[in-house]
């Protein structure tokens, strides 16, 4: 069993097999060998580290990323935007609960669950105007009025496409 | 849960594992895409944004989004050109018209700016051309050019002037032009292509002349894929010897095709639409050692097409005879041609309403196709008769054992018997899927 503990203090115990679905804590259980230490996850809270070990204990099993995969897997496997019906429900959270569970995901290094968060917010970009986006993530238009006339000339362009 | 927590614990050991802490503070994760350096500044970007004059500011309701580091933010927006083929765009440009910050990361992203397509003779379009060309960096290139409704005039006569100094990193090119190629051919020839893969030409009223022209333009190119939307004409200098994939539209004879099979030497595909005439077919065989797809539109009987051929990998065969029903061809010709070439099919797609149900019963018993594991049957009238030797599984009787998946387009059977005959051996997909898909049951 490995201990984890959250920048707020919380401890969770967990199997190895699990947690090693994190890149991070699996070289790092490597390196360190058996022990009982505590790890510490100071970017990680309680509540997004239980998500992510709901995630990895569902998952578990299944093989991970080689550490050498090339850049032509990365390419076609950012060919789809396809996630599975139950990475869609447990992806369906508030949008702070999301951008934390993709931080969490790049920090930990578990590529399955960070390839999950951005397809998700991608699908949410898709289809959506400027303005639409805008709204959606909250935020400010802060082009100056040069970039703006820029802008505008380049909206001519959607015509052609 | 195979995990359990404990709030608050004060009993956390620092001793030795400083050391493992201060690794943690370290971001892990590699970025997948190379961040340019104009990107750099924007790394440390934090959830504050500058008051912009006249706008209100966002220090009391920070974008959670921008939370995420740049990295990130090319992961989300390649993810947002997934799917996205062919002329397609994707919303590049909408994302780069949401921010300051979302803007210089995407006018970063060459990769995103590489497919570059023309379709009017606006300023605008040019425009776009020109910084699509700017924005893709050093990044090879795939352009279309789709100006079939305009007249040679009207397609921007600075299009081919802006091309030019990229065409050495051009991928793959797409032409739909009518009328005098004179000026394409002007600026395309005497450039190098040393990256130039597929080319996909659809013409039209184009003179003879001037399309050897423009094919000897692209003479020492590393050409793989060849499409050819002409009328009737085979272009004569086409790189066909060096090919690997041909497809070739329009209204061709018999001995048209069979003439350029022939040159053909290192086609793994290849597919014509549509054969409408007979013409003079060469005597000698053809071998093609590499073809594994053949696919076929034809107004006329094949047989002396398939009788010239030696096609050792062939793997999937695809014939649309487009025969009137009663014209009564028959398919030896194939069965001739596998046990010739020693091959046998895994998949194949038949649209023949020319066959009866007893030539269509002789033609699923050819020995080349009975390690078939994809069928798919396009015929409005199949009959029953049909599937039910087709879906029988008695031992001694069932043809194509290895069969997987069956695909009935356009096979009309209203009366429920479809769904009755099929059902011993196979089974709906999903409850969504239309009646017309199945595939086998896992016992057999």
């Amino acid at each position: 069993m490995v201990l984890l503990v959250t920048s707020d203090n919380e401890q969770f115990t967990t199997e190895r097999e699990i947690v090693e679905r994190s890149v991070l804590i699996k070289n790092m259980l490597e390196d360190v060998g058996e022990t009982d230490q505590p790890i510490p996850l100071p970017n990680v809270s309680s509540s997004v580290l239980k998500k992510v070990l709901e995630y990895c204990e569902h998952h578990r099993g299944e093989p991970l990323p080689s550490a050498d995969s090339d850049q032509s897997q990365d390419e076609t496997r950012k060919r789809s935007t396809d996630i599975s019906e139950w990475d869609q429900k447990f992806i369906n959270v508030d949008q702070e609960m999301l951008f934390e569970i993709i931080l969490a995901a790049n920090y930990l290094d578990i590529k399955s669950l960070l390839d999950v968060g951005c397809k998700t917010v991608a699908n949410m970009i898709k289809g959506k105007t400027p303005e639409e986006i805008r709204k959606l993530f909250n935020i400010v238009n802060d082009f100056t009025p040069e970039e703006e006339a820029q802008i505008k000339k380049e909206n001519e362009w959607a015509e052609d496409r | 849960m195979g995990y359990s927590s404990t709030f608050g614990s004060s009993s956390i050991g620092f001793g030795s594992p400083l050391k493992l802490q201060s690794s943690l503070f370290v971001t892990s994760r590699r970025p997948s895409i190379p961040l340019s350096p104009t990107l750099l500044p924007l790394v440390s970007f934090s959830s504050h944004q500058k008051s912009v004059e006249g706008k209100p500011s966002v220090a009391c309701t920070p974008a959670l989004v921008h939370q995420l580091p740049v990295e990130i933010l090319c992961d989300i927006f390649t993810y947002c050109h997934a799917n996205a083929s062919g002329e397609e765009c994707g919303p590049k440009v909408t994302i780069s018209h949401v921010c300051r910050r979302w803007r210089t990361i995407v006018l970063c992203m060459p990769m995103l700016w590489t497919r570059i397509s023309l379709k009017h003779s606006t300023k605008g379009s040019i425009e776009r051309v020109a910084a699509y060309l700017r924005r893709s960096g050093s990044c090879t290139i795939s352009v279309s050019i789709l100006a079939l409704h305009l007249s040679e005039d009207s397609v921007p006569s600075n299009l081919w002037a802006l091309l030019h100094e990229h065409l050495n990193r051009l991928d793959s090119l797409k032409l739909e032009l009518r009328g005098s190629l004179r000026k394409p051919v002007e600026h395309l020839a005497g450039c190098q292509y040393p990256l130039l893969k597929d080319l996909d030409l659809r013409l039209q009223s184009c003179p003879g002349g001037e399309v050897d022209a423009l094919f000897k333009a692209f003479q020492g190119a590393p050409l793989s894929s060849l499409v050819w939307r002409g009328e009737e004409s085979i272009p004569k200098n086409a790189p066909w010897s060096m090919l690997t994939k041909v497809v070739i539209t329009g209204s061709y004879t018999l001995g048209d095709i069979s003439t350029l099979l022939s040159q053909c030497h290192a086609a793994q595909e290849f597919s014509v639409d549509t054969i409408s005439g007979d013409g003079v077919v060469p005597a000698a065989i053809t071998s093609l050692p590499s073809l594994r797809t053949l696919s076929v539109y034809t107004f006329v009987n094949i047989s002396r097409l398939l009788e010239n051929l030696h096609l050792p990998a062939l793997d999937k065969v695809s014939i649309h005879n487009l025969l009137r029903p009663g014209v009564g061809r028959g398919w030896r010709s194939l069965e001739s041609l596998l046990r010739r070439s020693e091959c046998t099919l895994t998949k194949m797609v038949v649209w023949d309403k020319s066959l009866d149900d007893d030539q269509f019963i002789q033609l699923l018993r050819i020995p080349g196709l009975q390690k078939l594991s994809d069928l798919q049957i396009l015929h409005p009238s199949i009959s029953n008769d049909v599937l039910r030797v087709l879906s029988s599984d008695t031992a001694g009787s069932c043809i194509l054992p290895d069969l997987a998946v069956l695909n009935l387009t356009s096979c009309h059977s209203d009366d429920g018997v479809l769904k009755q005959v099929l059902a011993p051996r196979f089974k709906t997909e999903a409850s969504t899927k239309p009646l017309d898909r199945y595939t086998p049951q896992d016992s057999i």
